[in-house]
């Protein structure tokens, strides 16, 4: 599975940067997502 | 802590386009390397991956519980239809419900001072259904200028298309 993106957009140059998570990152987000699931089991937890 | 509020009271000129932000299925997304504003304004559109779920504003990847905000609004998802935060919270609120289409508008004052906090307001419109529509306040208890600002959804992703703008 391809993680989710980190998106920074620097105000000066206008420049935009696009990474992915970090592992530390990733392992919040698959967290948050879990914790999120346990609290809405009647919601759609499809994730784009 | 002294705050000279009288040199923050001063005529404004327009509103001034900083940059915009366009994340697809984002984890979140940051407007950096901002400086020069006294007002700042971070707005747009767009959608959550998951329903129910918040979209949070930090300043300058502070993390730490240097935040106070609530959010007022119509919804299901808000119990009594307010949702308060410790003042020692990690964010400030600025969408909820935001799997439909999401606006949201939050405008912050003092953001170059080095002396007083940041103070900041906003609304909020969620299509998800059933919808939701509310108002959103919070303070960072920092004394920093604002360098950055970052929204997070609470959990999943967002796309969309977001404008920063500053005023001086």
């Amino acid at each position: 599975m391809t993680r989710p993106t980190i998106l920074e957009v620097n105000c000066e140059t206008q420049l935009e940067t696009v990474r992915e998570m970090n592992d530390e990152e990733y392992a919040k987000y698959l967290a948050d997502i879990a914790a999120y699931e346990a609290e809405h089991p009647e919601e759609d937890g499809s994730v784009v | 802590m002294p705050v000279n509020y009288s040199s923050l009271s001063t005529s404004s000129a327009n509103w001034t386009y900083i940059a915009t932000a366009a994340p697809s299925a984002a984890a979140s997304f940051t407007f950096s390397s901002i400086s020069g504003y006294k007002k700042l304004k971070i707005f747009g559109y767009g959608y959550g991956s998951l329903a129910s779920t918040y979209w949070l504003l930090q300043f300058n990847s502070d993390a730490g519980g240097n935040y106070f905000g609530s959010m007022w609004g119509t919804s299901i998802y808000m119990s009594n239809s307010v949702f308060g935060l410790s003042p020692s919270s990690t964010y400030i609120p600025v969408v909820a419900g935001a799997q439909g289409a999401a606006f949201f508008n939050f405008e912050i004052n003092n953001a170059n001072s080095t002396q007083a906090y940041k103070d900041g307001y906003g609304t909020t419109i969620s299509t998800q259904t059933p919808s939701y529509a509310g108002t959103t306040a919070g303070i960072w208890k920092s004394t920093s200028a604002i360098t950055s600002m970052t929204v997070t959804p609470q959990s999943g992703t967002v796309t969309g298309n977001f404008y920063l703008m500053g005023q001086n």
